[in-house]
C-alpha cells in the first residue's frame, strides 16, 4: 500500500512539475492561443498603443527648441491624485499641440514627432512635418495619423 | 559518465519526491497565500455584490472554505474548496465568461499557488487541526504525530516560482526590452506620460537600459538560483527587493504579496525550522536570545 503511495504521489509530483514549468512552452514559444496555459508575461500589454511625442518649436527668428508636453499646462491643485496622461490618438495631440501654440504666441511653429509603442518597441508614425499651429495642417496631420495608427492591442495588467 | 546521468535523473527525483521535512514553512504560507486570496477576491464576492444562485453559492463556498484554511480547521479538505474556487473564479470567471481582471498573472498565481497549498500537509502545522492532534494524542497518553511529511507540494512551489521567473525572463529576451524601449514605455506610462523620456533628461534612455538588462539577469539568476542553498542566500534578497519596488512603483495587485510568500517554500526545512527556533522560545526566555 505504502509502495502505491509513493508511486502515485511521484507521478502527479512529476506530472505537475512538468505542467507548472513546461505548460508557457506553448503559449510562449510555440504560439498556442489557449488562454487557460498559463503563460508568464508580465506587462508585455501594458503600455501598448500610446505615443511617445516629440514636440519641437520654431520661433519667428527661426530658433528651434523642444518643447515638453506638459510645458504650458496648468498646473494641478496640490492634493490632485497623480495620473500620467496618455496620448492614444492624434486628436490628442493636434490638440495638445494647439495648446502649446497658444502658449508659445504669435508666429511660433509646432511641429509633431509621434511614434507608436508596441511590444516591439517604437513604431514611429510618419515623417511629414506639420504645423500644428496652422489648422488646416493639423487636420491633414490628424487624418494622416489616423491611417497610420494600427489597433492598440489590449491592455492586459499583471 | 554512466553515473553522472543517473546523479542528473535521480537527484532531481529525490528533491521533488523523496523529501520529508517540517510542515511548518507550508503552513506560514498557507496564512499567507489565503489572505492574498481575500485581499483579491474577498470585496468582489461579498454578498450584496451579485445575488445570483451560482456567484452566491462560490461566493459562500470561497468565504466558508478560504476561512477553515485560514485556521486550519479540516484542512485538507478545506483548502481543497478554496483551490477549487480560487480556480473557479481565474477559469470560468474569468476566461470562459471573460471576466478579463481575473485573468491577470497576479490571479493566475494565487490560484494555482492556492492548488498547491491545498496538496500540501499544511494543515499539520500551525492551525486547529495540529492543537486536536495534541489534545487526542494527550487524551490517548501517546506522543502526537510530528510535524514532519512527504514535502513535494512545498518543491512544487519552488518550481511555481522558476517558471515565474524563467518565462518572465525569456519574453523580455527581445530586442525592445532589453534596449529599454519598453521599460521607458511603463516610465511613461505611469509617471511622466507622452513626453519622449530623452526630452525629460538625458540620460533616461540609458538607465532604461541598464534597469531592463538588471531586470533581465536578475530574473534568470532568480529561475535557477533559487533551487540552490548555495545561490539561494545570495538571491533571496535581491528578488524580494524586486516584488517590492515593483509593489510600489507599478500596478501589480497581489502579485508581489503572493510571490514572497511562495520565497518560504523555497527554504529547506532545517533553514525554516532553525530561524523559527531563534524566533520563537518562550516569551519568558531570555536565554535563547544570548
Amino acid at each position: 500500500m505504502k509502495r502505491v503511495v509513493v508511486i502515485g504521489r511521484s507521478i502527479v509530483a512529476i506530472t505537475l512539475a512538468l505542467v507548472i514549468f513546461g505548460a508557457p512552452f506553448y503559449r510562449q514559444v510555440l504560439g498556442g492561443s489557449e488562454p487557460w496555459v498559463p503563460r508568464w508575461v508580465m506587462f508585455s500589454g501594458i503600455a501598448v498603443g500610446m505615443y511617445g511625442v516629440h514636440f519641437e518649436a520654431e520661433s519667428p527668428s527661426g530658433m528651434r527648441r523642444t518643447v515638453l508636453w506638459d510645458e504650458f499646462d496648468t498646473p494641478l491643485p496640490r492634493g490632485t491624485r497623480h495620473r500620467a496622461t496618455r496620448a492614444t490618438n492624434p486628436h490628442h495631440v493636434a490638440q495638445q499641440g494647439m495648446k502649446i501654440c497658444q502658449g508659445l504666441g504669435k508666429g511660433h511653429e509646432v511641429h509633431a514627432h509621434v511614434r507608436l509603442a508596441t511590444n516591439y518597441g517604437w513604431l514611429p508614425l510618419g515623417r511629414e512635418r506639420f504645423d500644428l499651429c496652422n489648422p488646416r495642417e493639423r487636420r491633414k496631420f490628424q487624418q494622416i495619423h489616423l491611417k497610420k495608427r494600427r489597433p492598440s492591442g489590449k491592455r492586459r495588467g499583471i | 559518465m554512466r553515473g553522472l546521468f543517473l546523479r542528473l535523473i535521480t537527484a532531481p527525483y529525490r528533491w521533488l519526491c523523496q523529501t520529508e521535512g517540517s510542515t511548518r514553512a507550508v503552513a506560514l504560507v498557507r496564512l499567507a497565500v489565503v489572505a492574498n486570496a481575500w485581499a483579491r477576491w474577498g470585496d468582489d464576492h461579498v454578498l450584496f455584490r451579485n445575488l445570483d444562485a451560482e456567484n452566491m453559492l462560490a461566493s459562500l463556498v470561497f468565504f466558508v472554505a478560504s476561512s477553515l484554511t485560514f485556521f486550519g480547521v479540516l484542512t485538507r479538505v478545506s483548502s481543497v474548496l478554496f483551490a477549487a474556487t480560487t480556480f473557479y473564479f481565474v477559469y470560468v470567471e474569468g476566461h470562459l465568461r471573460g471576466f478579463e481582471p481575473y485573468t491577470h498573472h497576479h490571479t493566475t498565481l494565487l490560484a494555482w499557488a492556492a492548488l498547491l497549498v491545498a496538496l500540501s500537509p499544511s494543515g499539520r502545522s500551525l492551525s486547529v487541526d495540529r492543537l486536536w492532534e495534541l489534545r487526542r494524542a494527550e487524551k490517548k497518553g501517546r506522543a502526537p504525530s510530528p510535524e514532519v511529511a512527504n514535502l513535494w507540494a512545498q518543491r512544487l512551489m519552488v518550481v511555481q516560482l522558476s517558471s515565474v521567473y524563467f518565462w518572465g525572463a525569456v519574453d523580455k529576451c527581445n530586442g525592445a526590452f532589453a534596449s529599454g524601449t519598453r521599460m521607458s514605455h511603463y516610465l511613461m506610462y505611469y509617471y511622466t506620460g507622452p513626453t519622449e523620456l530623452g526630452d525629460r533628461w538625458r540620460y533616461f534612455p540609458d538607465v532604461m537600459l541598464v534597469l531592463s538588462m538588471l531586470t533581465i539577469a536578475l530574473e534568470f539568476a532568480l529561475a535557477g538560483g533559487l533551487f540552490f542553498r548555495r545561490t539561494r542566500k545570495w538571491l533571496v534578497l535581491p528578488g524580494l527587493l524586486l516584488h517590492g519596488a515593483f509593489y510600489f512603483s507599478l500596478s501589480v495587485f497581489t502579485f508581489t504579496t503572493t510571490m514572497w510568500a511562495l520565497y518560504l517554500a523555497c527554504f529547506e526545512s532545517d533553514e525554516v525550522e532553525r530561524v523559527l527556533w531563534r524566533l520563537l522560545p518562550s516569551p519568558h526566555d531570555t536565554s535563547a536570545a544570548a
